[in-house]
């Protein structure tokens, strides 16, 4: 029995005077993996910029529509408090230069100012650098800075440093497109592992990782959402001919 | 990557095992059902084919869908092909469970023509290729396949036998006629199963090395 | 290609090699030439007693220039104090809000800031705080010489944030935090050397001034710490010793020089220094 955890009422995203997305109407179940899936610039990155409220920071940027999280209109609240409840992965890893691995972890806490006693910071490290799969490569080495980490090590970090805020939902923007093929691998599993406690939205643009890790799957082209569905019915049996074409290598 | 897939193969070979076990169960049934001219076994044969049918639709869903979302190669991709094919002969060896139980049902009235003794040996041929069809291809026992090819000649070999042994049955009395054709017939499904079942064991040499041998499915009878 | 045209760009290579080695060193000489000539005349009057003494009377031979080189720091400093806050929060407004048509106001008054000749900024000074005060004080002068530095830390902030790329901003806005905060602690220490560097250039540019101090900050015969008053000031000292009719002075301008160029090479030096150090 799936449970809806977000719900997208048509949304539609401007860059000043173009539209990038068109009538999006789209809900993503709770502790499942959500590819939004489809070729450059058919507005998936925009997507998730504006469900965790990144895309108004861009010039001329705004949008209609309605985003809810468990009923909660996202567009009704505090943007900062929108963002703690809904981490972000970037594709580049971007962990902060200036701060060690174990002040990397925490920079959500440190940079909304909330306070901590050394327990509780200690314990949030551990939990989201074991959560993410680093711990161990790591843990001698908490107070050094993140620079000597690899591709793969730098972005799972990342994965850390979000998860350390307990959202409610993960987005990750083509995580492994700038990391190698083991890197990736060790990447997927970890989105696998990761939804049993939280809710994935992956954007990507390669077909096969979104085969490999995710439960349902939202095709998007020129803007607008073509299909939705259980990832295996969709890569056996696409309901839509567009879908049903870039899965072939025909379009995008 | 491949944990994901390796999960996969081994949910698609619980299946298959599943299968298998089902279908041997119904050539078992459909021996016992002539044997003891039980019309309501006959039925029971043929009910159950519907289920052998969906589950076989699963299965080749599964591995289809299997195929779609994780991307296998060379080995992996060649395991889930075997398991594609033999699907579909597992599914042919059930087909022809229900026609010996409805063959039965045809002469379960009368007294039976005279007491089954290749008949049995064929069906307990049959059964034991399927079970070791199914151990070659779970254990990687590509020896076992083999020798379990061999043994379709005995199957083979016994239709014949059958088939002359029936054929003076008939001579001797047109009123026999009805009775030794249906148990020709049935011989005869025996048989085809005998072939399936080496197209289970061509398989699973194929899933592991890559190779498809086609032995020779039948003897000149003329 | 043939050996003759080979040859013939290897010469050719070779000569401009010669030709930018040589203009390089050629635009060395003249620093080394009034380093060397400033020095020559100072050193030997540089004593301890020379800086920590006080100026003799006029006309009195000896004394030293230590409310000079107190004066200076206290100006120097007070006008980094008022430079360096308002310097930084501007260079931090140039960098973020690129695309404001206001921003491109701000640069063009910063640029033409920078182009004022400092005489100027001496007279405008006296115009606005000494002539209300009725007085010389070091605090105009420290005002005056603040215009001067605030281009140079507004253009090394603005250029050092521009570098910090923009997905490590995006992180820090994705994780939930408000923007003073995203400024105070990810934009400000990863440009942290650059700003400090444009700092150091800046008071090390600012510690050589003299023409605004002329109408500002005067000079002082005395030690004086009150910022209301007149402050003496090395730079200062230089060009009343050095335009008066005693050799003495003459003899002290040129010790003094020495010592404000050995400061300016200090400060110059750690700059580099820092600058390498946070490299790695």
């Amino acid at each position: 029995m799936e449970n809806i955890i977000l719900k997208i009422i048509n949304l539609n995203a401007y860059y000043g005077n173009q539209k990038v997305l068109k009538n999006v109407d789209l809900e993503i179940y709770e502790n499942r993996v959500t590819t939004i899936l489809g070729p450059s610039g058919c507005g998936k990155t925009t997507l998730i910029r504006c469900i965790n409220r990144l895309h108004e920071l861009s010039p001329g940027a705004r949008i209609e529509g309605k985003i809810l999280l468990k009923d909660e209109d996202l567009y009704q609240i505090e943007p900062m408090i929108v963002r703690q409840k809904i981490g972000m992965v970037f594709q580049k890893p971007n962990p902060f230069p200036t701060m060690t691995i174990y002040d990397n972890v925490l920079a959500g806490y440190i940079l909304s100012g909330i306070k901590l006693s050394k327990e509780e910071k200690d314990k949030i490290v551990e939990e989201s650098l074991i959560k993410s799969g680093l711990w161990d490569e790591v843990k001698e080495n908490l107070f050094k800075k993140g620079t000597f980490l690899s591709g793969g090590q730098q972005q799972r970090l990342c994965i850390a440093r979000a998860l350390a805020m307990k959202p409610e939902i993960l987005l990750l923007d083509e995580p492994t497109s700038a990391l190698d093929p083991i890197a990736t691998s060790v990447i997927e599993e970890l989105i696998i592992e990761l939804k049993k406690s939280v809710t994935v939205i992956l954007v990507t643009h390669n077909i096969g990782q979104a085969g490999r890790v995710s439960d349902y799957t939202a095709f998007f082209y020129l803007g607008e959402l073509v299909e939705f569905g259980k990832t295996t019915e969709m890569f056996t049996v696409p309901k839509s001919k567009k879908t049903e074409e870039y899965l072939i290598g025909k379009i995008g | 990557m491949s944990e994901i897939l390796e999960r996969k193969i081994v949910s698609l070979k619980e299946m298959v095992s599943n299968l298998v076990s089902i279908v041997s169960d119904q050539i078992e049934k459909s021996f016992i059902a002539l044997k003891d001219r039980n019309k309501d076994l006959c039925k029971e044969i043929i009910e159950k084919d519907d289920y052998i049918d969906n589950y076989s639709m699963d299965l080749e869903r599964e591995c289809l869908e299997t195929i779609a979302t994780q991307n296998p190669k060379a080995e992996h991709l060649r395991i889930i092909s075997a398991i594609l094919f033999a699907n579909i002969d597992l599914e042919r060896i059930a087909d022809h469970c229900v026609d010996i139980a409805e063959i039965t049902l045809t002469i379960a009235d009368e007294p039976l023509l005279k007491p089954l003794i290749d008949l049995p040996r064929m069906k307990d041929i049959c059964v034991q290729m399927l079970v070791d069809s199914l151990k070659a291809f779970l254990n990687r026992d590509l020896d076992l396949a083999r020798k379990s090819i061999d043994e379709d000649d005995k199957i083979d070999d016994l239709n014949d036998q059958i088939f002359r042994e029936l054929l003076t049955y008939m001579l001797e009395d047109p009123r026999n006629i009805k009775r030794a054709n249906a148990l020709l017939q049935i011989s005869q499904h025996y048989e085809r199963i005998g072939d399936h079942a080496t197209n289970l064991c061509e398989r699973a040499i194929y899933a592991y090395e890559g190779t498809i041998i086609k032995t020779n499915p039948h003897k000149p009878r003329y | 290609m043939n050996e003759k045209t080979i040859n013939r760009r290897i010469f050719n290579n070779k000569l401009y090699k010669i030709f930018v080695s040589s203009f390089s060193f050629l635009s060395i000489i003249p620093l080394f030439l009034i380093i060397y000539f400033v020095l020559i005349r100072g050193i030997k009057y540089i004593n301890l007693k020379f800086i920590f003494s006080m100026p003799k009377p006029m006309g009195e031979l000896g004394g030293g220039i230590f409310n000079a080189i107190v004066g200076s720091f206290i100006i120097v400093g007070v006008a980094a104090l008022i430079a360096i806050p308002i310097g930084i929060m501007v260079g931090i407004f140039l960098s973020e809000y690129k695309e404001k048509k206001f921003t491109e106001i701000v640069k063009i008054f910063v640029d033409t800031l920078q182009g004022i000749p400092s005489i100027v900024i001496g007279i405008i000074a006296y115009l606005w705080i000494v002539k209300p005060l009725k007085q010389f004080s070091a605090l105009s002068g420290s005002i005056a010489l603040s215009f001067i530095m605030l281009p140079l830390v507004i253009k090394s902030t603005e250029e050092v944030l521009n570098l910090v790329p923009v997905d490590i901003k995006e992180a820090a806005y994705a994780l939930g935090a408000p923007y003073h905060r995203i400024v105070l602690k990810i934009l400000l220490p990863s440009g942290s050397v650059g700003i400090l560097t444009g700092t150091l250039i800046g008071i090390s540019r600012i510690l050589g001034e003299t023409a605004p101090l002329l109408f500002t900050a005067f000079g002082n015969q005395f030690l004086n710490l009150n910022l209301l008053k007149p402050m003496s000031t090395i730079p200062y000292l230089i060009y009343v010793y050095a335009t008066s009719p005693y050799k003495d002075w003459h003899n002290q301008a040129f010790a003094a020089s020495t010592i404000l160029i050995i400061i300016v090479l200090s400060i110059n030096l750690l700059g580099r220094f820092i600058e390498k150090k946070w490299k790695t």
